[in-house]
């Protein structure tokens, strides 16, 4: 373009690159470093989301059963009363997580916490 | 710019302005800086009636009068202008003292700062698109620092910094081409 110098260039092709650079820095990595916790009564396990498993955790009441598939986890079935922590649904974002405490479990996805809760203007 | 005439009669006439905040001294310099902060003044307020769907994002026209301002004034009137500038829209647009105007003021002082060294330095190699570029970028990232030091922990800065930096160029490039515009042709 005219009236251009070769430092605007540099300049554009620089903030270019650190843009991608960032683009893939903060966008490109999520969901390689997360990881299910259940915690039982007395133990608790880890476990790589992107491996399918049924998990059966022994409580004071019950076994309470829950599957980790394609990157998500549920409890898919649990001797509780209420049955909140099958209510919970499917937990596939960090932060998410199923409590079931007559049976004392807890099943969470844990990782970075990319998502945004909420903006203000 | 199809009648030479009037288009050579206009530059004439323009040609004037730049000349004249060059030669003037003393109180009349003054005047010629509260000159330029009010076309300054003007565009801030002008581009803050844009709808834009972050408040950080900002074309940064008032930048062009200080890239401007860089060719006829030392650098601390050009410091006055750019100060002046940020105070007075703050209190036109009613944001005085608020963060947007912290934000707003740390932007324009850390871009000028790295335009003025840019300028003094590489001059040369780089025109004032380039050097607009850089100041954007240095403003936004600047009011980002800021933003996280008074937001402490908030992660959502940093997953605004990509599109930040990406408005600040194509905003940059224009206030920077309009910037020369103003230079070539005042």
């Amino acid at each position: 373009m005219k009236g251009f110098k070769i430092g605007d260039y540099v300049v554009i092709v620089l903030v270019v690159g650190l843009i991608l650079l960032l683009f893939t820095l903060i966008y490109g990595s999520s969901g390689s470093e997360r990881y299910i916790e259940i915690t039982g009564s007395d133990t608790s396990y880890i476990f790589d989301p992107a491996v399918n498993r049924v998990v059966d955790v022994e409580g004071p009441i019950g076994t309470t059963r829950v599957i980790i598939e394609n990157g998500k986890a549920w409890v898919e079935d649990s001797p509780c009363r209420d049955k909140i922590c099958i209510k919970m649904g499917i937990l596939s974002r960090p932060g998410e997580e199923a409590v079931c405490l007559p049976n004392r479990v807890i099943v969470q996805m844990k990782g970075d916490r990319g998502g945004v809760d909420g903006v203000s203007r | 710019m199809s009648n030479t005439g009037t288009s050579e009669q206009v530059s004439l006439a323009n040609m004037d302005i730049s000349r004249t905040i060059r030669e003037s001294l003393g109180r009349k310099r003054v005047f010629c800086a509260a000159f330029l902060a009010t076309l300054a003044i003007f565009l801030a307020i002008a581009e803050s009636i844009i709808p834009k769907p972050l408040p950080w994002m900002r074309l940064g026209l008032a930048n062009a009068i200080t890239l401007y301002a860089f060719s006829v004034m030392k650098p601390r009137e050009v410091l006055l202008i750019i100060v002046g500038r940020v105070v007075a829209a703050s209190l036109l647009l009613g944001t005085f003292l608020s963060i947007g105007f912290v934000l707003s003021l740390t932007g324009a002082l850390s871009s000028f700062l790295v335009m003025l060294c840019m300028y003094r330095l590489c001059r040369r190699w780089v025109s004032l698109v380039g050097i607009s570029i850089v100041g954007a970028v240095t403003s936004n990232a600047a009011q980002l620092a800021v933003v996280n030091a008074i937001f402490v922990g908030s992660r959502l800065s940093y997953y605004l910094l990509p599109f930040l930096f990406l408005f600040a160029l194509i905003g940059g490039m224009i206030s920077g081409l309009f910037g020369r515009f103003l230079t070539e042709n005042l």
